[in-house]
């Protein structure tokens, strides 16, 4: 290893890449999803369920539509958009939630640690969260300048909450205000963008049913879990995508592997014969090609989990743009850890078998003499047709995924593209000679030795 | 005391129409403590005869004892453990480890059959006094001439205190002093360790460190030659040329 020092990086290289988008991939689900569930339930609170519109707001009278929907046990109107504090220096994204005081605390757990809360569903008040209040250098009674739609107006603050309850959503850069204020102010006069409803509590499932039934199609009406769920699915299809993506830098790493201890064992077969020779065992041969293969796939994994974390902080940063929501939450998954480094390991030791087993075949007269022995012709011939069932299970698989039934067919697409890359690679042996011919005529007309040695 | 017995040994290479007899019938014994070398014109099936008692090969028919061992019907884990504890080889290009330092080159024996360096130790660095290379024990093998390179190989030859040391072409590639140098210190190191050696040599010069010379042609043992005499070197080389016509 210690000679064939960029053989062995590159090597290396295949299984941290594969190792990194394990953990990557782990870390990242986990991560959103846990900060997903924490903002849904931050925000929706004790809320059974939650209505939105289709498009972006809708009229407040939906309000009085849902009061009276029997088992609506409270039903808090909201707007939630988008803003900036704009006399900071950093001008800080927080987001701006016009609440009814009178209402939303039956909803959400208010924690005031300092000032008080919100006195009407007017005025120029806000709630601020006291860490974020610390951190930008606000305190009570300060003025603060956001931007609306209606340009920068000033506020008040008058109550700082405590990180808990809704001072959790938005990892603390939420601001509330009254609805009416935020209303006039994002130019939403007598529009809604939710109404969260606590339900009469057995009867639940009834009393969404029947909003669904009042409100009509225009309308998102669903319990938060159902969100989380929605999240935990769209999710899904990017786990699949970056677990192929792993599969494949794996399965290209354990071909690095298998190809450099290959080699290992042909430049090596006289030092091998030689130790054969003094009296090392069949045994102690593979043994040495299996270390090899265990040490870089050790290092691989262990630079691959550090990698993976790195690689987890950048794969959320880009959830994070995507879903508009900070993810504060990296939850190291004792899974995805033990997993990650175990796949590296296997795979690596799983590549370096055949070569093993050949380093144990190499007779000990092989110290004298340096021509080695052709494999035989009947493995030759099964590793060419395996290769070949394997391509044309990975075509049927990539192109009609439906043969297979009940499983999801974007998973069945990339399972085939992965084992018709496998296929081809197995079968590259048998096409470097009949290509190589091919190829090398028209070196041999311009260039006859020169052609011969490419051939 | 006979250390090595091969009787009736043959050695056919290929089938059919490409089989080629390497050794035809070949019988000698080795006693304790000899220094043997075995000469014969190219192809005569030197290196084959020496390959087949060192275990290297197995013969086609016939059988070879060494220390009271049968060695021609063992399992590759029990042959593999006699060339491990009973022989030790010295190869004409040296075939030293690239990458392990003299010391750990000359230990490899050792280190194969699991012997903890305490236990050999002060063997070692009494073998590679006796073999003068201690200023070079730390140094790696392209760092060294090619009669220092064997002068390794002859220490791991002996390191494992073997009955019976092969050398295969030991001074082919060294130059005459070279291999007068290295010669001399195969014989004297096996009268100072008392280990057996049977050395294939196509140099007359070579053949007359040893103490009886065996005469292959075309695969058969035809002659066995004491030595001691003051014209040892003309000796042999009048025999070969008998053996030649």
């Amino acid at each position: 290893m210690r000679i064939r020092k960029t053989r062995t990086a590159l090597t290396t290289i295949g299984i941290i890449l594969g190792v990194a988008v394990i953990l990557g991939i782990s870390i990242t689900n986990i991560s959103t999803v846990a900060a997903f569930t924490d903002m849904i339930d931050s925000i929706t609170g004790k809320s059974d369920f939650t209505i939105n519109s289709v498009s972006e707001s809708f009229d407040e009278k939906t309000l009085d539509e849902v009061d009276k929907i029997s088992g609506v046990e409270v039903a808090a109107p909201g707007i939630s958009r988008g803003s900036r504090l704009t006399k900071k220096k950093e001008k800080p994204d927080v987001r701006i939630i016009g609440i009814d005081p009178s209402i939303d605390r039956k909803v959400r757990d208010y924690s005031i640690a300092n000032g008080e809360f919100l006195k009407s569903d007017e005025g120029r008040s806000i709630i601020i969260v006291e860490e974020f209040a610390k951190e930008n250098k606000i305190k009570v009674g300060d003025k603060l300048e956001l931007a609306t739609d209606k340009g920068f107006s000033v506020f008040s603050v008058i109550g700082l909450l405590d990180k808990t309850g809704v001072g959790r959503f938005q990892n603390g850069s939420a601001i509330f205000m009254p609805l009416k204020t935020a209303q006039n102010e994002f130019n939403l006069d007598n529009r809604l963008t939710f109404i969260d409803v606590i339900s009469t509590k057995d009867d639940v499932e009834q009393t969404i049913k029947k909003t669904k039934k009042i409100l009509g199609g225009n309308f998102v009406v669903e319990r938060p879990a159902k969100r989380v769920e929605a999240m935990e699915e769209s999710l899904k299809a990017l786990q699949i995508g970056l677990s192929f993506f792993s599969a494949v830098a794996l399965f290209v790493g354990g071909f690095l592997i298998f190809n450099t201890l290959s080699m290992v064992v042909i430049e090596r077969t006289k030092e091998l014969g030689l130790l054969r020779s003094i009296g090392a065992s069949r045994s102690q041969l593979a043994t040495l090609i299996l270390t090899e293969a265990l040490i870089i796939g050790f290092i691989g994994s262990v630079i691959g989990l550090i990698a993976g974390l790195l690689l987890a902080r950048g794969l959320i940063y880009i959830m994070s743009e995507t879903i508009q929501s900070n993810i504060s939450t990296f939850e190291v998954p004792l899974r995805g850890l033990i997993a990650s480094i175990f796949v590296g390991i296997v795979i690596s030791v799983i590549a370096s078998l055949q070569p093993a087993l050949t380093a144990s075949r190499i007779p000990p007269l092989m110290a004298i003499r340096t021509n080695r022995g052709e494999s035989s012709s009947s493995k030759n011939y099964l590793l060419l047709i395996s290769s070949l069932l394997i391509i044309v299970v990975g075509v049927a698989t990539s192109y009609r995924p439906q043969i297979f039934g009940y499983l999801p067919g974007s998973t069945l697409s990339q399972a085939g593209a992965f084992l018709l890359l496998l296929g081809v690679a197995l079968l590259t042996p048998f096409l470097v000679k009949p290509f190589s011919s091919l190829f090398s005529r028209p070196f041999l007309i311009f260039a006859r030795s020169e052609g011969r040695l490419a051939s | 005391m006979t250390i090595l017995k091969a009787t009736n040994l043959k050695k056919i290479y290929g089938m059919g129409l490409t089989e080629v007899t390497a050794l035809n019938d070949a019988s000698l014994e080795v006693k304790s403590g000899e220094f043997v070398a075995i000469m014969g014109p190219s192809g005569s099936g030197k290196s084959t005869l020496l390959h087949l008692l060192g275990g290297l090969d197995v013969p086609t028919s016939g059988k070879i004892d060494l220390a009271g061992n049968s060695i021609t019907d063992l399992s590759d884990k029990k042959l593999t453990l006699i060339r491990r504890e009973k022989i030790g080889f010295i190869f004409q290009f040296f075939n030293l480890l690239p990458t392990l330092s003299v010391e750990e080159n000359i230990a490899l024996p050792l280190v194969i059959a699991g012997i903890h360096q305490s236990v050999y130790e002060e063997r070692l660095s009494k073998l590679i006094e006796t073999v003068g290379l201690t200023d070079r024990k730390k140094h790696r093998p392209d760092e060294l001439s090619g009669g220092e390179q064997q002068r390794v190989a002859i220490a791991r030859a002996f390191i494992a205190e073997p009955k019976i040391v092969l050398a295969d072409e030991p001074t082919g590639n060294l130059d005459t002093k070279t291999g007068r140098e290295i010669l001399s210190l195969l014989k004297d190191s096996s009268k100072e360790l008392g280990h057996t050696v049977l050395m294939v040599t196509h140099e007359p010069a070579a053949a007359a460190y040893s103490e009886r010379v065996i005469f292959l042609r075309d695969g058969s043992i035809v002659r066995s030659l004491k030595l001691g005499g003051e014209n040892d070197t003309e000796t042999i080389i009048s025999n070969l040329k008998e053996l030649e016509d």
